[in-house]
C-alpha cells in the first residue's frame, strides 16, 4: 500500500539523480572536481539558515509559475507565457504598490496582489480564447506574448511609468503599507513563500474538488470525449489559461512586494521558463510541483554558492534543468498516455 | 526629402534590412524543414545559438570555413536529437524542445566561463578574420528558391509535404516515412547552425551569452506568418528584417519608439495566428503511438 502510494514518485527521483550524474560528468570532464561542487551546492542551499532561507526565496515563484504550467498542463494546454505573464503581474503591482497611498498594509497588499493576478489572468487569456475561439496553437502565441510583454514593460519602465528621481529604469518603491514582511539577513526570503503554498492547496482544491477543475482534468484528458459528455471545452481553455496566468502574475506581484520593492526592468532570470522544469518534473500535481519548486530553489541557490567557492559556473545548474525536464518530460506523457 | 537624400536613407537601410533578415531566413528554411515533416520546432533558438559558439570556438582553432563546418553540424546533431527525443522517447514536442533551448543556452554560457573568460588575462570570444555577410545573405536567399522548387516540384518534395500531412497514410503508401523524416530534421539543424554560423562569424565576430536572443523564434513566427512555405516566410523575414533596420535607423531620432518597432514581428504573428487562420500541416505536432 505504501509502496504503491510511492510509485509516482520513484521516475522522478531517478530522473533527478541522472542529471546529477550527468552535471557531475559535464563537471569533471572541464577539469572541476564533482564532489567538490556537491558539497558547495549542498552548504550553499540548506547548509546554513541563511541558505535554508534563500532557497525556499528562490523557490517562490518557482512554485507559483511552476502550478501556472501545471494547471494549463492538466487542461491539455501547454502554457510557455508564464514568463510575460509574470513580468505584467509584477508590473502591475508594483503600480499599484506607490499609486495608491494613505492605505492601510491589510488593504494595500491584497489591491497590490490582485493587480498582479488580474493582469497576468487577462494576458494568459488572450492565447485561451484564440485556441478555444480560432484554434491557433497556444505555444505560438504565448510565445509572442513574452515578447510583448518583455518590450511594454521596458517601454513602460524608461518613459510613463519610470521612478523620476532615479537612473535605473525601474518604477518608484512601492509604499511601506505594500511590502510583504522579509527576512532581514540578505537571504530574500519573504511571507511571499506562505503565499505560495497557499496558492498551491488552492490548486489542488481546485483540481480535486470543484466542478471547474474536473471539467479541465476532462478537456486535458481528451477535448472531443468532455465535450460529448457536455462540459463547454472553449470556456474551460479560456478558464484554465486565466488561472495559470493570475498564478504567474501572482509569482512577479511577490517578487515585487516581497524582494524588490518595485519593479525593475529585466528582473526576472528566467523565472517563467524554468517553470516548465518544475511542472513537468512535479508531473503536474500541486505537491509534486511544490517539492520540485524547492529542489531547483535549492539549485538556484546552491549554484551562486557553489560559483563563488569551486570557480564551476552556476549554470551548470541550468544544465540540470534540461536534462531534468528530457527525462521527466518523458514519463509524463507517459503517465498521461494510460 | 531630396532625391539622393532619399536615397542616402534608403540605400544603407536595406543593407541593414538584409543583414538583419539573413538568419532569420536561414533559421525559417530549418523551420520549414521540420514542421513540413510533422515536427514542431520551438528548437531553432537552441540549435542557433549551438551553431553560433561552436562556430566560433572551430573558427579561432582552424579559420572560419571549418567553423562553418562544425556550426553546421553540430546544428544537425541537434536536430536529430529533437527527432530522437520526439520519436524514440516520444517526448511531446515542444517539451523536447524547451529542453534543447535550456539545455542550449546554459551549456554554450558555462562553456564560455570555462574556454574563455576564467583565463588570465581573460580571453575574449572574438575571431579575427570575419566571413563576409553578403555570402550568407546570397546563400540565404538561394536557398529559398532551391527549396520552393524543391518543395514543389521534385518527388522528394511530395513526400515530405505528404509525410507532413499524415504519415500513416504515407507510410501505407510504401514511403519509408522515418527516412523522410530524419533529413527534414538533419536539414533544419543545418540551416539553423548555419544561420547561427552567420551571427558569430560574419555579422559580429564573438560570442556572448545568449547571442541569439530570440532570433530563434522571430523564424518561426516568419514560418506561421508564411504560411509552411519557403516564398511566404521568406517574405516575413524580409519585413521583419526591415522592421529591425528600421529601428535602428531611427535610433533617438523619432519620437517613434523602438520598443514598437521591435514588437511588430510578435503582433504580426499573433494576428496571423488569428486572422489568416494559416493552415498548418495537419500531422504536425501528433505523436508516435
Amino acid at each position: 500500500m505504501i509502496l504503491r502510494r510511492l510509485a509516482p514518485a520513484v521516475q522522478p527521483l531517478l530522473s533527478v539523480a541522472g542529471a546529477f550524474v550527468v552535471a557531475g560528468v559535464v563537471v569533471w570532464a572541464c577539469g572541476g572536481s564533482p564532489l567538490e561542487a556537491l558539497s558547495a551546492l549542498l552548504q550553499g542551499s540548506c547548509g546554513s539558515s541563511t541558505g535554508l532561507l534563500r532557497t525556499l526565496s528562490k523557490a517562490t515563484p518557482l512554485l507559483l509559475s511552476g502550478l501556472a504550467v501545471a494547471v494549463a498542463l492538466r487542461a491539455g494546454l501547454f502554457n510557455i507565457g508564464a514568463e510575460g505573464q509574470l513580468i505584467l503581474g509584477a508590473l502591475a503591482a508594483a503600480w499599484a504598490g506607490h499609486a495608491f497611498t494613505g492605505l492601510p498594509a491589510w488593504v494595500h497588499i491584497p489591491i497590490c496582489l490582485a493587480a498582479g493576478v488580474v493582469v497576468g489572468a487577462v494576458w494568459a487569456a488572450i492565447p485561451g480564447a484564440l485556441r478555444a475561439w480560432r484554434g491557433s496553437h497556444e505555444v505560438i502565441v504565448t510565445i509572442m506574448l513574452n515578447y510583448l510583454a518583455i518590450q511594454l514593460a521596458h517601454f513602460l519602465v524608461n518613459g510613463a511609468m519610470k521612478d523620476p528621481v532615479s537612473m535605473a529604469p525601474a518604477t518608484s518603491m512601492v509604499e511601506p503599507s505594500a511590502r510583504l514582511w522579509a527576512a532581514a539577513d540578505g537571504s530574500n526570503f519573504s511571507a511571499g513563500f506562505g503565499l505560495a503554498l497557499l496558492a498551491a492547496v488552492g490548486v489542488a482544491v481546485l483540481l480535486r474538488h470543484t466542478a471547474l477543475g474536473f471539467e479541465i482534468r476532462a478537456v486535458g484528458l481528451g477535448a472531443d470525449a468532455a465535450r460529448v459528455a457536455g462540459v463547454n471545452v472553449g470556456r474551460t481553455m479560456i478558464s484554465a489559461m486565466a488561472i495559470s496566468g493570475g498564478l504567474a502574475g501572482l509569482a512577479g506581484a511577490i517578487e515585487v512586494l516581497g524582494v524588490h520593492r518595485r519593479y525593475l526592468d529585466a528582473f526576472s532570470p528566467g523565472y517563467g521558463f524554468d517553470s516548465i522544469a518544475v511542472a513537468l518534473l512535479g508531473g503536474g500535481n500541486p505537491v509534486g510541483v511544490t517539492l520540485s519548486s524547492l529542489l531547483f530553489g535549492g539549485l538556484s541557490a546552491g549554484a551562486t554558492h557553489m560559483e563563488a567557492w569551486t570557480h564551476v559556473p552556476r549554470q551548470i545548474a541550468g544544465i540540470v534543468q534540461g536534462v531534468v525536464i528530457f527525462s521527466a518530460g518523458a514519463r509524463y506523457l507517459k503517465g498521461r498516455r494510460r | 526629402m531630396s532625391g539622393p537624400e532619399l536615397a542616402g536613407f534608403l540605400l544603407p537601410l536595406g543593407v541593414s534590412a538584409l543583414r538583419q533578415a539573413t538568419p532569420l531566413v536561414l533559421a525559417g528554411l530549418g523551420g520549414i524543414c521540420s514542421e513540413r515533416v510533422g515536427i514542431v520546432n520551438i528548437a531553432l533558438e537552441g540549435m542557433m545559438l549551438a551553431g553560433a559558439f561552436s562556430g566560433l570556438v572551430a573558427g579561432r582553432l582552424a579559420g572560419p570555413l571549418v567553423g562553418v563546418t562544425v556550426a553546421v553540424t553540430v546544428g544537425m546533431l541537434v536536430g536529430l536529437t529533437h527527432l530522437w527525443a520526439t520519436r524514440k522517447l516520444r517526448l511531446n514536442h515542444i517539451v523536447s524542445g524547451v529542453a534543447i533551448n535550456l539545455l542550449a543556452l546554459h551549456s554554450t554560457t558555462f562553456l564560455l566561463r570555462r574556454l574563455f573568460n576564467q583565463a588570465d588575462p581573460p580571453v575574449e570570444a572574438r575571431i579575427q578574420t570575419m566571413l563576409p555577410t553578403a555570402l550568407f545573405t546570397g546563400l540565404a536567399l538561394a536557398l529559398v528558391v532551391v527549396f520552393h522548387l524543391l518543395l514543389y516540384y521534385t518527388p522528394l518534395g511530395l513526400r515530405v509535404r505528404a509525410v507532413g500531412e499524415s504519415e500513416a497514410d504515407t507510410r501505407m503508401a510504401g514511403i519509408d516515412t522515418a527516412r523522410v523524416k530524419m533529413m527534414g530534421l538533419a536539414a533544419s539543424g543545418v540551416l539553423a547552425g548555419l544561420a547561427g554560423a552567420y551571427l558569430s562569424l560574419a555579422q559580429v565576430g564573438r560570442f556572448s551569452d545568449d547571442m541569439v536572443s530570440g532570433r530563434g523564434f522571430i523564424a518561426l513566427a516568419a514560418v506561421v506568418c508564411g504560411r509552411w512555405t519557403p516564398l511566404g516566410m521568406a517574405a516575413a523575414a524580409l519585413a521583419f528584417g526591415a522592421f529591425d533596420a528600421l529601428q535602428f535607423q531611427l535610433q533617438g531620432s523619432v519620437a517613434l519608439p523602438g520598443e514598437l518597432l521591435r514588437s511588430i514581428p510578435y503582433i504580426a504573428t499573433v494576428v496571423a495566428a488569428m486572422a489568416l487562420r494559416p493552415r498548418p500541416p495537419a500531422d504536425l505536432g501528433r505523436q508516435e503511438e
